[in-house]
């Protein structure tokens, strides 16, 4: 049994402790905010936060989130369901087209605000260039982040 | 905090550990000095490969990505990788998002270790001269205040070192073994651990 | 399961429980009765066949389209509103139903037939609008950057004005009042003269009975109210918070799900000849290991299980054609294929005025061959489909650009009717044309068949990066001339692969007297091809704008002068070119090193001009700023057209690049990001989008316009500040060191 927490509530499973907790999330526990890109942490589709510090799920096993706390998109809204403020900055912009990859987007921006509340545009491009986006949000996502910095 | 004062004491006792090891065999007489030297350049083969001065880089804080698996021509880690000075991250971007504490078991899988980071500013190596990393070694001011025994415990032993060797596929490993890499600064020590004029 | 919910999920299957009780006479002719069990839930109201109304007063604009991100159902939700008067704020929008009545040749033969071109004087008619949708639904296709422009303007703009003047009507009658004093205003209903109100949901059903108006009034551009405007799109707050469900999210209420990881052969037309899963079959979680010839499936517990034996798998192949075949030999047939055509081979497209008489006689010849390499999709959701077969019936979870396709693909698999098919369509996590394939159905639905359980299969990115279908390969020449006064007089053009539009390569706004343009089709290409975004125009912009440059080096004028030389009798696109000019300071100092490149482009009905500027002090292009100028006629949302603009140029540029799919022994050599670039945030320009409205009675598409002008505005912009014209993409890779 792996013991931790997901967004707040506690869980034990039983599952592989090799398995990703891309997998772990999505099929175990039917969260499936988190996406599946490449399965070798080049895309960043899958970003959480264990412990309050982005990982690339698809490329972390269970295992190293034994003990501590998981959080994905469906935790990053306060207790009452507010959208954080990166959210509600993401919609402002209107940011998604295919939405894919908005999920680990928006998990590496919380992350890199939290680090750092008012980011250059260097600070943006060495927090956000691991993580994809075909449709072309880039812009959007920059504007989004400076948004959500000042808000 | 907890794995780090393990790891410390772990480090110091394999140290005395070495230290007895050295002076039990003691009784045969030093290396000389070409002989040290000749030892210092096969450590030198390790230390300037790819595996090594990838993250052993300069105050660009920017990791490399070098070496037959990279093709002919030296790049910066993709992604546009920018360490913070600690080294350790970017703001919002640990290296540990993507470098977890063992390899990816397939070609181009992120690689990791544990605590991967780039090595302190000060121990740079990327187109550092043997001479220049020869000094650098011996300087405890710039070799994590080491003693020489304890630097040579260092290679043998700490796990983002072992690394190395163990690169995941797709990637060159870095020349000898771990354990060779430790004899041949063992007999560079022990033969008063002499640098290369030049070079 | 009440992550189901409305604005989670964009289509609707809706199988079961779901029949809203229609207890009302319905005029003949209006077939809402029939089509509500498939789209319209509980306590909705189908007012025509395209749009509902709930209790709670939310209008549901049904679609016969699906969205691939972006925003084209949002867009003719918002068309339909505007005419309809609805509430944005209370507005949704669905993907009609891939099955029942919406599909069935009764909804098709109700609205006449689905072939038969409208007439323009049928087309502003609500039979004319029900033509056209049920024309599109029964292509069900998404792409062409054709729904906005066509379905928008043609059906839901009427669809919408029909529900209103029926809303209006039965309003009237109830309240015994005249019709025309019935106004209406963000869905509701109101009579100022006896101070009288109320929700559309109050008269939902009523409406629902009155007769369809034969010729509903559009409103006029000046009555625009949403139309026009940034309306926020409706599918956003979702992808914002992890609700959206996408195809790879799919879940079956109350089943367990098997989950498959596949592996084809890498060369295609190869089949499995052996196949070693001693390994896989041993694996914690496998329960099944299948050879189906085509391509081995691994069903497990869970998709990371199935996917770790699928690595182990070890296979053989039979022998193909191109298993020899590499990058350069490939690029050698079609050299051989283009020298066999000779000067006068290949299919005719365009043959205007005496091209080799002009060219002989012209003071400065122009010559030059560019080519491309094969690109990939590479959307970031891997492919995948979700597939149940049980009682006789399959039903498929997907997000599709193609929803009829996936209906048949499944029905010929189990070899059932099409009827007994329920496509449940969901977000697609990126299109781009690769979406518009069903194989991915064929291949779920054969697994579903071998092991009795409902199945999700993944493909790995390896599978979709290696074993997709491709935007072609290709080369292209060109000969011109250009007299002595500087004045182009001749273009002579042959190329490979003649694919869509027909018309990507053809320059008719270009003032040249002579013009000549031939394909030759019978060279080998040894990937499948696929519809890639701008389809046929992703390298012909960059072919046909690459040699305009080329021209007018020759002819000694500034690239952007010597455009607009020729584009005096085509003043949408001088206007479209003089803003995007006007936006880049053309023509002002450059830092050193720095480079200017324009482009001109039209495609899908829109003109787009840009300007990049690049930094070459790397050696490498470094894309710093695009300004970029489109006329599509009229844009109903102009935030919405922008971000296509961003999204297209973002993706062409990541082609211009980075991307190249090369084969080595038959088989694709890159495999995922590592070796297949994507362009990243650090990489991505500053982009300003300027829109002009030309012609409102001239729509053009939104999401394909962006990409073709990039790759050249960019290459022209490396020849601008280094003196080194490239003939070929990617440019990552290449040497402009001077």
């Amino acid at each position: 049994m792996i013991n931790l927490s997901i967004n707040g509530k506690p869980v034990s499973l039983d599952v592989d402790p090799d398995m990703p907790i891309l997998w772990v999330v999505r099929e175990e526990l039917q969260m499936t905010g988190t996406k599946f890109g490449c399965g070798i942490a080049f895309c960043g589709a899958c970003t959480v936060h264990l412990d309050g510090q982005p990982v690339r799920s698809c490329s972390t096993p269970i295992s190293a989130a034994e003990g501590l706390e998981v959080t994905t998109i469906e935790g990053l809204p306060d207790s009452d369901g507010k959208l954080a403020k990166v959210q509600q900055a993401w919609i402002d912009a209107q940011v998604p087209q295919c939405g894919y990859c908005q999920s680990g987007q928006i998990m590496s921006a919380a992350a890199l605000l939290r680090d750092n509340p008012d980011p250059t545009d260097e600070d943006i491009d060495a927090a956000m260039s691991g993580n994809i986006c075909r449709c072309g949000t880039y812009p959007r996502i920059r504007a989004a982040i400076k948004a959500a910095a000042r808000a | 905090m907890a794995n780090r004062v393990l790891m410390l004491f772990g480090l110091i006792a394999c140290a005395t550990a070495a230290m007895l090891m050295a002076s039990t065999s003691g009784a045969q007489a030093p290396p000389s000095k070409a002989d040290g030297l000749e030892a210092w350049e096969k450590a030198f083969e390790v230390f300037s490969h790819p595996r090594c001065v990838n993250c052993h880089v300069p105050e660009d804080n920017r990791p490399r990505w070098s070496g037959p698996s990279y093709g002919a021509k030296a790049q910066y880690h993709g992604m546009n990788i920018i360490a913070d000075d600690t080294r350790k991250k970017a703001a919002g971007l640990p290296c540990t998002s993507c470098h977890g504490v063992s390899n990816l078991p397939f070609a181009k899988g992120a690689p990791g270790a544990p605590h991967w980071a780039l090595a302190p500013v000060e121990m740079v190596w990327w187109a550092k001269s043997s001479r220049d990393i020869c000094e650098q070694i011996k300087d405890p001011a710039r070799n994590g205040d080491k003693s020489l025994d304890e630097v040579v415990e260092h290679v043998r032993s700490d796990d983002l070192v072992q690394w190395g060797w163990n690169p995941g596929p797709g990637r060159e490993p870095a020349p000898y073994s771990s354990a060779e890499l430790a004899d041949f600064l063992r007999n560079w020590v022990n033969s008063g651990a002499p640098c290369p004029v030049a070079g | 399961m009440n992550k189901w919910s409305r604005r989670g999920f964009i289509g609707a299957g809706l199988a079961g429980g779901t029949a809203l009780v229609v207890g009302v006479a319905i005029r003949p002719g209006n077939p809402v009765d029939r089509l509500a069990k498939d789209a319209a839930l509980e306590g909705e109201q189908l007012i025509n066949a395209w749009v509902k109304i709930g209790e709670d007063n939310v209008v549901t604009a049904i679609a016969p389209h699906t969205d691939m991100g972006q925003g084209a159902l949002s867009t003719l939700a918002q068309m339909l509103a505007d005419e309809m008067d609805a509430d944005w704020d209370k507005m949704e929008v669905m993907s009609a139903p891939a099955n029942g009545e919406y599909v069935s040749n009764e909804m098709a033969r109700h609205f006449l037939t689905p072939d038969l071109d409208v007439g323009s004087w049928l087309e502003p008619t609500i039979d004319g609008a029900f033509i056209n949708l049920a024309g599109a639904m029964d292509l069900y296709l998404t792409g062409g950057s054709f729904s906005v422009r066509s379905t928008g303007q043609k059906g839901m703009r009427v669809a919408g004005a029909a529900a209103r003047e029926m809303l209006v009507g039965a309003a009237a009658q109830a309240w015994d009042v005249p019709a025309n004093e019935v106004t209406t205003e963000k869905s509701r209903l109101y009579h100022k003269a006896s101070g009288r109100a109320a929700d559309y949901a109050d008269f939902a059903v009523a409406a629902a009975e009155q007769s369809l108006p034969a010729k509903p009034k559009l409103k006029s551009v000046d009555e625009f109210k949403l139309m026009g405007t940034p309306a926020p799109r409706l599918d956003i707050p979702s992808k914002v918070d992890g609700t959206a469900l996408f195809g790879i999210d799919a879940e079956i209420p109350g089943q367990k799900l098997s989950y498959a990881a596949v592996l084809a052969p890498p060369v295609p037309g190869a089949k499995i000849a052996t196949l070693d899963d001693t390994e896989a079959r041993s694996m914690r979680g496998v329960s099944n290991v299948l050879n189906l010839g085509e391509f081995a499936a691994v069903v497990a517990d869970s998709y990371w299980h199935a996917q770790q034996a699928a690595n182990t798998l070890s296979a053989t192949y039979t022998q193909t054609a191109t298993d020899n075949l590499d990058q350069a030999g490939m690029f050698k047939n079609f050299e051989v294929a283009l020298n066999d055509a000779g000067e006068d081979g290949g299919d005719g497209l365009v043959d205007v005025g005496d091209v080799r008489g002009a060219f002989e006689a012209s003071a400065t010849k122009v010559e030059a061959e560019y080519q491309v390499p094969f690109l990939a999709h590479a959307a970031m959701e891997p492919i995948n489909c979700t597939v149940w077969f049980h009682d006789g019936q399959a039903e498929v979870w997907i997000g599709t650009q193609t929803p009829l396709r996936c209906r048949t693909a499944a029905a010929e698999v189990f070899d059932i009717s099409t009827n007994d098919v329920t496509v449940n369509l969901l977000h697609m996590g990126g299109g781009f044309g690769r979406r518009s394939d069903a194989n991915m159905v064929t291949m779920a639905a054969r697994i579903a068949k071998e092991i009795d359980a409902p199945i999700k299969m993944i493909w790995s990115r390896e599978e979709d990066t290696q074993k997709a279908a491709y935007r072609n390969a290709t080369t292209s020449r060109f000969k011109a001339g250009i007299d002595e006064s500087g004045k182009p007089v001749s273009w002579d053009n042959i190329f490979l692969f003649h694919n869509d539009p027909a018309d990507a390569a053809f320059v008719p706004y270009y003032d040249i007297d002579s013009q000549r343009i031939r394909a030759v089709n019978d060279a080998e290409l040894p990937l499948p091809f696929w519809a890639w975004r701008s389809v046929d125009h992703s390298q012909h912009g960059f072919f046909v704008e690459s040699f305009v440059d080329e021209m007018a080096h020759a002819a000694g004028k500034d690239p952007l002068e010597f455009r607009m030389s020729m584009l005096d009798n085509s003043p949408r696109f001088a206007a479209v070119l003089k803003k995007a000019a006007e936006m880049s300071n053309w023509g002002s100092a450059m830092p050193a090193n720095h480079g200017r490149g324009v482009a001109l482009v039209r495609s899908f009905n829109t003109i787009v001009a840009m300007v990049a500027d690049v930094d070459m002090s790397s050696g490498s292009p470094t894309v710093k700023k695009v300004y970029c100028c489109a006329d599509a006629g009229y844009v109903m949302n102009p935030d919405g057209f922008a971000a296509q603009m961003e999204g297209g140029i973002i993706y062409g540029l990541t082609a211009a690049l980075y991307g190249e799919i090369s084969i080595k022994n038959g088989a694709v050599e890159q495999s995922n990001f590592h070796d297949y670039q994507m362009l990243r945030m650090y990489e991505s320009p500053e982009i300003v989008v300027e829109i002009i409205n030309g012609n409102p009675d001239d729509i053009g598409g939104g999401g394909e316009p962006g990409t073709p002008p990039i790759a050249p505005a960019v290459a022209n912009a490396v020849f601008n500040a280094t003196g080194i014209r490239t003939r070929k993409l990617p440019l990552a890779g290449q040497s402009f060191s001077v």
